[in-house]
């Protein structure tokens, strides 16, 4: 009698040891994977975390009064804003919102961070920060993410807000006037 | 006859079946995400893939194939479980008639 016929049963429960193993293997590597990606997700939301900034340093002065609230829908985005002090009387700020999510967006956001709070003065011409630092993102992502972005100034001393790409705007309004 | 693993499979496995057992013929179609076959050694390239669903998961029992059952060059089909649940099918075909004795 052939050995496989009289051995079915046992090819049957050596298959099935065997089959199991493999899947225990497939299944432990994919929670290696889950297990990196959880850390990449974690170490990316600490980074966006240093991209917000803390109320505690935000302008508040009789002059302007700037308070952030920040709420992510998910664990990690490319998110920031930014309010910075430019001289006595200006004071800039910024919204952003980069592409995609995860450690490649957040370190992408962070580089655009380092660029904008370099380039950012109190004289910037602002049509042409965002033109230089459109040049380092696209530089950096190599055309594969975009940054939303959006940068305004105020100047409390002649109750100027410059905003980026439009034409500036001059409120009218006397004390004290909120910015809109 | 030489069994040819799609992913890697154990050799020992495949040593036993192959040499100790002296099956000619194995294809092992494995349950993971969906189903998948995860060796074909000897049987047309067209049965790795073969709807396992609709045509295999009648098979509770190790099955001798006859003729008129589709399966040309399968002689038996072993199912595989795990908690009664179907995780692999073993075709086997090209069987060595003579065992120890």
């Amino acid at each position: 009698m052939s050995p496989v016929l009289k051995h079915l049963t046992f090819i049957q429960t050596i298959s099935n040891i065997i089959i199991v193993a493999i899947e225990n293997i497939r299944l432990h590597k994919e929670s290696l994977r889950q297990e990196a990606l959880k850390k990449e997700l974690e170490l990316a939301a600490k980074m966006q975390q240093m991209l917000i900034p803390d109320n505690r340093h935000m302008p508040r002065n009789p002059e302007i009064v700037v308070n952030g609230f920040y709420f992510p829908h998910y664990e990690v985005g490319g998110d920031y804003y930014d309010c910075i002090k430019l001289s006595d009387t200006k004071t800039g700020f910024c919204i952003a919102d980069v592409s995609g999510k995860g450690m490649s967006a957040a370190i992408l956001m962070s580089n655009f961070q380092a660029s904008f709070r370099a380039l950012f003065t109190a004289d910037t011409d602002l049509e042409q920060l965002i033109h230089k630092l459109n040049s380092i993102v696209v530089l950096n992502a190599a055309g594969e993410r975009f940054i939303t972005f959006f940068v305004a100034r105020y100047d409390h001393g002649i109750n100027c807000l410059s905003i980026s790409m439009l034409p500036i705007i001059r409120l009218s309004c006397t004390i004290p006037c909120p910015v809109k | 006859m030489r069994i040819y693993p799609r992913k890697p499979c154990s050799p020992k496995y495949e040593s036993i079946l192959r040499d100790n057992l002296g099956i000619g013929k194995i294809l092992i179609f494995k349950r993971s995400d969906g189903w998948e076959c995860l060796l074909n050694g000897g049987f047309p390239k067209h049965y790795e893939n073969i709807d396992v669903e609709s045509r295999l998961l009648g098979f509770d029992d190790i099955t001798y194939i006859s003729s008129e059952m589709g399966f040309e060059g399968v002689d038996i089909i072993v199912p595989v479980f795990n908690n009664n649940v179907h995780i692999a099918f073993l075709f086997i075909g090209d069987i060595e008639e003579e065992g120890e004795e």
